[in-house]
């Protein structure tokens, strides 16, 4: 895992990714659009003590893990502390906001979660950010949290942008810059 | 099944969260009811409406202003509306009514153009929903939220139980208590500080435009089987917190929107009253 340097502003952003309304909203899939929102929401995530994770590059190298393997590995039988794909989507939101707020209750726990695909890069040839997101019972505010798939290429080893996917892994952390930043150190990324 | 339904109502409860978000919405629905009775009775239902809209504006101040506690922009803010609005609405030029209708739309509009002009966040769209409708946002409160929030559901308690024969006074013959030498005025202006208090409260319940039907279904709902004022409060406060408790109960379980599920319990609950209330009648 590479830890690269990089502004205050794209940490808050990277778990807290309050995106505009809904999925289809072509801005999201706008290749400025991530570093404009990660601009825009830097207060309010700084605010929120949000945190996020280290990020990966297209470069990155090394043995790929296909989304067949990782299929495979999340349907595993081994026991999850935290099965998000069990509860309701207002529940979904509020645990992964509260995961946000309150991280230090949620280190160390394995975790599966349903949400959307989602990726940005905040500057050119600059690390590429991956989320899984999930959108509230409204379906107007979406709660996105980063995850990290270690040994992966991009776009090869993920699903295309906004696709359903499955994050199995552990959440962790990792200071930087005097913060603590939150992610899903992913084992698997299965798409729906 | 029941079993699988056990399991999750012992996980969902395990966050304090949810604990935070019951709490939260049993005490707005409480003083909301209490308050409501009132409003109804002197005909300022749609006050809290206009209320609610004038606090969205002031959370668009409070937004540009970048402040991370906008409970001290919204609050002063709606109090003074709500002053306002009482003192305009004794005024001969500007009905009450198109008082009320003039701040409400005026809040809404600039608030929604201040924080398109001055976003402070990328997600406008979702901070609109988030304030008109609550969206989850009382399962996102912290626990400094809830302290502030039984702070405030306290006060506007001990002041409707401490002034409670001079409110029930103001509202059944205004003219008469004036006559006998009690300030209406400052009660009536009374009355709007704790209109605002909750409107502010109930905003991250239900949102500002859901915050009228928790204010006015539980009074009707009462009104519609009971006569008497002290009888009306009463049932009034516990439909309103029996509907609080099983909204977000519901919300929770089922994952609907939290504001309107406790709405549409209202609105039922208001419709098995109206039922009730036929064979009552009949009987009487």
């Amino acid at each position: 895992m590479r830890k690269t340097a990089k502004p205050a502003a794209l940490l808050a952003a990277a778990v807290l990714l309050c995106s505009a309304c809904s999925r289809q909203q072509p801005a999201a899939k706008s290749p400025d659009a991530p570093t404009q929102m990660i601009n825009n929401i830097m207060s309010e995530a700084a605010a929120a003590q949000t945190t996020a994770a280290p990020a990966t590059t297209e470069a990155s190298s090394g043995q790929t893990t296909t989304s067949a393997d990782t299929t495979t590995s999340s349907q595993g039988n081994s026991p999850v502390d935290l099965d998000l794909t069990q509860m309701n989507s207002t529940m979904i939101y509020s645990v992964i906001y509260d995961m946000m707020i309150n991280p230090d209750n949620y280190y160390g726990k394995s975790l599966i979660v349903d949400g959307y695909f989602d990726t940005m890069v905040y500057e050119e040839n600059g690390p590429r950010y991956f989320f899984v997101v999930v959108p509230d019972a409204t379906a107007c505010c979406v709660q996105g949290i980063e995850f990290l798939l270690p040994d992966s290429t991009y776009p090869e080893d993920y699903p295309d942008i906004q696709a359903d996917i499955r994050v199995k892994g552990i959440i962790d952390r990792y200071e930087e810059g005097g913060q603590m930043y939150t992610y899903i150190k992913a084992d698997s990324v299965t798409p729906l | 099944m029941s079993n699988e339904f056990i399991t999750k109502l012992q996980l969902y409860f395990s966050y304090p969260f949810v604990w935070y978000a019951l709490i939260v919405g049993l005490l707005i629905a409480l003083c909301s009811s209490l308050l409501g009775v009132t409003l109804v009775l002197k005909r300022f239902s749609y006050i809290g409406d206009g209320l609610s809209h004038v606090a969205f504006g002031a959370m668009a101040v409070a937004g540009l202003l970048g402040l991370t506690n906008n409970m001290y922009v919204v609050l002063p803010i709606t109090v003074i509306s709500a002053v306002l609005l009482l003192r305009t609405g004794q005024n001969a030029k500007i009905n009450g009514d198109a008082a009320i209708a003039m701040i409400s739309v005026g809040a809404l509009a600039v608030g929604y153009m201040l924080m398109n002009l001055f976003p402070s966040s990328a997600n406008i769209t979702g901070d609109v929903c988030t304030t008109l409708f609550g969206s989850t946002s009382i399962l996102t409160l912290k626990p400094e939220d809830v302290i502030i929030c039984v702070i405030m559901s306290v006060i506007v308690i001990a002041v409707f139980l401490l002034f409670y024969h001079k409110i029930f006074a103001v509202k059944f013959d205004e003219n008469f208590i004036k006559a006998a030498g009690v300030k209406a005025e400052a009660y009536n202006l009374l009355i709007a500080i704790i209109t605002a208090l909750i409107i502010v409260l109930a905003m991250n319940l239900v949102g500002s435009l859901l915050i009228s039907a928790l204010i006015i279904f539980p009074a009707l709902s009462a009104m519609r089987v009971f006569r008497s004022f002290k009888r009306v409060i009463i049932c009034s406060a516990v439909i309103s917190v029996v509907c609080a408790g099983a909204g977000i109960f519901t919300s929770i379980m089922a994952g609907t929107p939290v504001g309107s599920t406790i709405v549409v319990t209202d609105i039922a609950v208001f419709f098995i009253f109206c039922i009730v209330s036929l064979f009552t009648r009949r009987k009487a």
